[in-house]
């Protein structure tokens, strides 16, 4: 049976050496920046992942009365703890943001009459510094 | 440092060489605009980044697009408005 499941000793070298070549490429070819890569893995190690759960758990484990909550309405429990949506910072939902804000909006239960005017505010030069 | 563009005036969003970092939106670039606002005093950035020019202290501009000449955009009755520095900008002809 497990030779079903054999693979090359080098199998994991093989594969970080082309993650690596892939991220070289991306880099030169200036789709992502080195600081791109770190700042998502940096996500998964410190803001997404199972402790975010175990948090919600360890909770609970101390606070009946936050249990009871979380039975209750788990996701309004889950939003005491501060825990941010995702998708709010999907580049996908940025763009539509831009190009189709009514329609956005809509999905979110905000209909806009055709005759308003929206007013669309992208503060890009954030973070900057007033120089005196 | 005097701010090279004046309110009302028509601007044409550059695309800079963007290396590793930019505060330029992809969608702005090579489209052009309206100076809506001259912020007082200059700005600078965190960081240098290179060619693609921000950093040092320089006037920040409200500048205001019409989303139909942005591509994608579908609708309406809709203004889009982006702060953007100096350097991403240049005369419209």
């Amino acid at each position: 049976m497990s030779e079903r499941f054999s693979y090359p000793p080098d199998r994991e070298a093989g594969n970080a050496a082309r993650v690596k070549a892939l991220e070289s490429l991306l880099i030169e070819k200036g789709i992502v920046t080195s600081g791109t890569v770190d700042k998502i893995l940096g996500y998964f190690e410190t803001q997404m992942g199972p402790f975010n759960g175990a948090r919600i758990v360890a909770r609970a484990w101390v606070d009946t009365a936050y249990r009871e909550r979380l039975v209750e309405d788990t996701p309004a429990a889950i939003a005491e703890l501060g825990l941010p949506p995702y998708w709010y910072k999907d580049p996908t939902f940025r763009a539509r943001a831009v190009r189709e804000p009514r329609g956005l909006l809509k999905e979110l239960g905000l209909e806009i009459a055709p005759n308003v005017n929206q007013d669309l505010g992208q503060q890009r030069a954030n973070p900057m510094v007033r120089h005196p | 440092m005097k701010p090279r563009f004046s309110e009302g005036e028509a601007v044409l969003v550059r695309d800079v060489p963007t290396v590793e970092h930019t505060r330029l939106p992809g969608d702005l670039r090579n489209h052009i605009g309206i100076i809506h606002t001259v912020y007082p005093d200059t700005y600078v950035y965190l960081c240098s980044t290179g060619p693609d020019g921000v950093g040092p202290a320089m006037p920040v501009y409200c500048v205001e697009f019409d989303p139909g000449q942005l591509e994608g955009a579908t609708e309406s009755n809709s203004k889009i408005y982006a702060d953007l520095y100096e350097a991403y900008l240049g005369k419209a002809v």
